[in-house]
């Protein structure tokens, strides 16, 4: 809770910033808060909001993935040190905007009633409506702001009349009441049925599950890699962790009504994702692809009706994904910025001229993938074994689905390795910042690739 | 003490990795020689009782009952002296090459292949041995890909995806004998402790073989082999053939055979017939091949296939000669490739039809390329006559008409190999081989260490027996139902 109020404070300091002529002391004051947000999350002081723990509770769940938000944002600014350099009249602002949607990404966490998770939501959304329309002067990125407004706004209408629903047929807005009133089978059917149908659609919207997927891929390749790179950590980590929640609290009991919906929206986001990903020319979309293809893994953990395995399973595999992604972006960011291309061909002959931002890539590659002594295996390796139980055909489909996906993460490690650049006129240079981001996602990757229980121990 | 000879060649895969200039090859040289020595030291210690000798069991991932555990008993052992003995082979026969570009990234990535091999033997533990199964793979890709020949990102993309989805599959077999294992763990013996039904049996059993079956290659699962025997750099392909396809077969042995042993009872037959397919399918391309490397590459699937079928039939007899005859192979196949390698660089083509009087101008040559395709053909007194002999003898006794096609293999076998040394080694010299020179001091030591040992092992077999027998029994006996 002191983490909010922190980012919050901190977000209105950084928009005075920009006219307080500070643009120099932008990015640590942002630094800063992140940092001091990661200890107070560590180290909650409990007791100061008890009273409103009905509404709001940050209990290990959400401080959990609130340290997964909190590190990859921390990533993210560290990387806006050279992204936003020559901003110069909105660069605070920006920083403000991404302080701003974090709050609404711990409220949503920490949220115990359904009108809070709306409210967080829509704090996380607005600021990165804006975020991706930031770039003013170029179209696609324009095209990028409006896509997901429009389609955002539309989504955000379906989950409050999901959540309305959901209020008809129980008369609660509290998750625990909702329970309750579950388990005490007094709740009117219809309207429940269609209320999780809707609160379904819209969160599967949120995390960009097939068959809700279409905006990812222009919003990915429209907005300022930056804030892609935002939008895929820490808005998949928030949405997806309170979709799970929302869900494993709530509806466990009604499992077998929407578990079948689930796991088939589970089994067209692999299909679709990774057979799309691999026509990709761009690497951006390649990563919106595979971002849609991870939340198809992810909903393994959902529909596995397991809170306490499945916690463990999305946080591991969250922290693995969102590593991954901060690695592969600040390679990218850093090539797209010289060259101005997104191109897979950029990376050609990256492993002869930039050995330490190859090696980076080619580790967030095998992660990403799933290959052992990285991150994404243990994801990937406990995803699997708690639903291979119930659900052992879509395991099999999400194993041939790793197995395509080889095929894509693998065209960036060939091209940086086995091919030869054809232009050796534009030199790369690296600036600290980003190899120093470069060697500690890889390192996050390798560490938590060999020792997975640190991330689950740390937390239960 | 295993634990050392697991960590000596990563440590000096890493130093490799940071090191530049030409000093690479003697260092990388020197540490297969030292890892091979330790391994020497560890027979001479090792107790053959048919326990596991060195073992050590640490705690890794305790939520997962997942351990780091290690042990050496008599199958293992032999493999990693294949592996140990092989590689130090493997890094002198490339010290001819012509300068390439990243030297000591290739010595580095053999001796993390390395690494990942003793890995794969030692480890008796399921996700251990996954992670190292898998850890095998990215560096034979990467030798693949960036010294291949021709279409090499293409061939081995595929040969990384074709196994990679298998090894999946084992994995997911592995899932789900932990979820049955009694005291959820990870650890060989709770494993196979664990109680399944019939159809989890099934699903354990084709699961594995699924992967182990892609890795050695057993027909149908072959199609990503000859391309990427073919394209590999020499090198590469002596690892493939000579070592990493052995991981299918002790897969087979160690972890598929014993983990469900009442499910070879309902599909077991079909692996024999269909390994026994792939025998004759192999062997009668091989006849055909006019490509020498492809041509190995298809003799590779052929004896392999015969490998396999021994092993599905649950003979005795057939799971002894298997354990010989993996070592055989490993030597005989990577000499072949060597001997293809020579050839090629001097002709500058692979095409048998364009060589032809090389035993004249290369004498030493053809004495050595004879030693080695007669173990291949598993004359009596070379390495592959035991093996064979024994596999044969187990298909025979499992069913006569499986041992009566299976034994046509030999004589397949040496109908493609007599051809390959007929054409390439008599005859009249031509344009091309008239100025053959014949083999350099390094490429002889190398073929005569290999010839030495298929006539060493040739004469008494009873060197490896020794060693496997009790082991390779009890094993088959964890793998038969009573």
């Amino acid at each position: 809770m002191v983490a909010i109020i922190i980012l919050a404070f901190f977000g209105v300091i950084l928009l005075f910033a920009g006219i307080f002529d500070m643009r120099k002391s932008i990015m640590p004051i942002g630094v800063l808060a992140i940092v001091m947000a990661l200890v107070f999350t560590i180290q909650d002081i409990d007791g100061l909001f008890n009273d409103y723990t009905n509404m709001f509770l940050f209990d290990t769940f959400a401080r959990a993935f609130t340290v997964v938000c909190l590190l990859s944002t921390l990533l993210i600014f560290l990387l806006g040190a050279e992204f936003l350099k020559d901003d110069i009249h909105h660069k605070g602002d920006k920083y403000a905007l991404m302080l701003f949607a974090l709050c609404g990404a711990i409220t949503m966490l920490s949220a115990q009633n359904l009108l809070m998770i709306f409210l967080g939501i829509e704090i996380l959304s607005i600021p990165l409506y804006i975020l991706a329309g930031s770039q003013k002067d170029d179209m696609h990125s324009n095209e990028a702001g409006m896509k997901y407004f429009l389609m955002g706004a539309f989504a955000t209408g379906i989950l409050l009349f999901g959540m309305a629903m959901i209020y008809g047929a129980t008369g609660q807005i509290q998750l625990s009441a909702i329970w309750t009133n579950i388990i005490a089978d007094s709740y009117n059917h219809n309207l429940m049925n269609v209320g999780i149908i809707l609160l379904i659609v819209a969160f599967c919207f949120k995390i960009s599950a097939a068959p809700f997927h279409f905006w990812s891929p222009d919003v990915y390749d429209g907005t300022p890699t930056l804030f892609t790179s935002f939008m895929a950590t820490v808005v998949k980590t928030a949405a997806f962790a309170t979709f799970f929640k929302l869900f494993l609290t709530c509806f466990t009991e009604i499992g077998s009504q929407w578990t079948n919906i689930v796991a088939m929206i589970a089994a067209l986001s692999m299909i679709l994702a990774n057979v799309t990903a691999i026509y990709q020319k761009s690497f951006k979309r390649m990563m919106a692809y595979s971002s849609i293809s991870h939340a198809g893994y992810l909903l393994l953990a959902l529909i596995s009706l397991n809170f306490k395995e499945g916690q463990s399973a999305i946080l591991l595999y969250l922290s693995a994904y969102s590593m991954a992604t901060v690695a592969a972006f600040t390679v990218f960011t850093m090539i797209q910025q010289q060259t101005g291309r997104s191109d897979f061909e950029v990376f050609n002959g990256l492993g002869k001229r930039k050995r330490l931002l190859a090696v980076t890539m080619t580790i967030a590659m095998l992660s990403l993938a799933g290959i052992p002594l990285t991150a994404g295996f243990f994801g990937k390796y406990y995803l699997f074994s708690i639903a291979i139980h119930q659900y052992m055909p879509l395991v099999i489909i999400a194993i041939l689905n790793s197995a395509i996906s080889i095929y894509y993460y693998f065209k960036v490690i060939v091209a940086m390795w086995f091919k030869d650049s054809e232009n050796h006129a534009i030199t790369l240079e690296t600036s600290p910042i980003y190899s120093m981001v470069a060697i500690v996602t890889s390192i996050a990757i390798i560490v938590i690739g060999v020792l997975p229980s640190i991330v689950i121990e740390l937390f239960w | 003490m295993g634990i050392i000879l697991l960590l000596l060649p990563l440590l000096f895969s890493l130093f490799l990795f940071g090191i530049k200039g030409k000093t690479a090859k003697t260092i990388a040289l020197l540490g297969s020689l030292i890892t091979l020595g330790f391994n020497l030291f560890l027979l001479s210690i090792w107790k053959q009782d048919g326990a596991y000798d060195f073992y050590e069991n640490y705690t890794w991932i305790n939520d997962l009952g997942i351990n780091f555990c290690i042990g050496v008993d008599g199958l293992t052992m032999v493999m990693l002296l294949l592996t140990n003995i092989l590689t130090p082979i493997i890094i002198l026969s490339s010290f001819n090459n012509t300068e390439k570009p990243y030297q000591h990234t290739f010595y580095a990535l053999i001796l993390l292949m390395q690494f990942g091999l003793n890995g794969v033997f030692m480890s008796l533990d399921g996700i251990l041995f996954y992670m190292f199964w898998e850890i095998t793979l990215i560096p034979i890709w990467f030798i693949c890909a960036i010294w291949g020949g021709e279409n090499r990102i293409k061939v081995t993309l595929k040969f990384f995806i074709y196994t990679f989805f298998g090894s999946l599959f084992m994995l997911l077999g592995l899932i789900y004998l932990y979820l049955h294992t009694p005291d959820h763990s990870f650890n060989y013996n709770s494993l196979y402790a664990a109680q399944l039904d019939g159809s989890g049996m099934l699903f354990v059993y084709s699961s594995f073989f699924l992967a182990f079956a892609i890795k050695m290659p057993i027909f149908p699962f072959h199609t990503w082999q000859p391309d990427t025997y073919t394209t590999s750099p020499t090198q590469g392909t002596m690892l493939l053939s000579g070592i990493m396809l052995k991981m299918g077969i002790y897969g087979v042995m160690r972890w598929m055979m014993p983990m469900a042993p009442e499910a070879w009872a309902q599909i077991g037959n079909w692996f024999v017939i269909v390994s026994i397919i792939g025998i004759i399918y192999a062997s009668l391309i091989a006849i055909r091949q006019n490509n020498i490397k492809r041509l190995f590459a298809y003799s590779s699937i052929a004896h392999v296939g015969m490998i396999g079928a021994g092993l599905f039939t649950l003979q005795a007899d057939a799971w002894q000669g298997a354990t010989i005859q993996m070592l055989a192979h490993g030597i005989n196949i990577v000499g072949l490739f060597y001997v293809a390698d020579i050839i090629e660089k001097r002709l500058k083509t692979n095409d048998l039809t364009a060589m032809g009087g090389i035993a004249k101008v290369a004498p030493k040559l053809a004495v050595l390329f004879m030693i080695i395709m007669l173990g291949s053909v598993a004359v009596p007194l070379t390495n592959g006559f035991p093996g064979e002999f024994l596999l044969l003898k187990g298909i025979f006794s499992f069913h006569p008409i499986a041992g009566a096609i299976a034994g046509t293999s030999i004589i397949l076998c040496a109908v493609y190999m007599l051809r390959v040394y007929q054409l390439s080694m008599f005859g009249e010299t031509n344009e091309n081989t008239k100025n053959f020179t014949d083999v350099s001091i390094l490429e002889f030591t190398v073929l005569s260490i290999l010839a030495v040992m298929v006539l060493i092992i040739g004469f008494y077999p009873n060197l490896i027996f020794d060693i496997s027998a009790t082991s390779v029994s009890n094993i088959l006996m964890h793998s038969i139902t009573q």
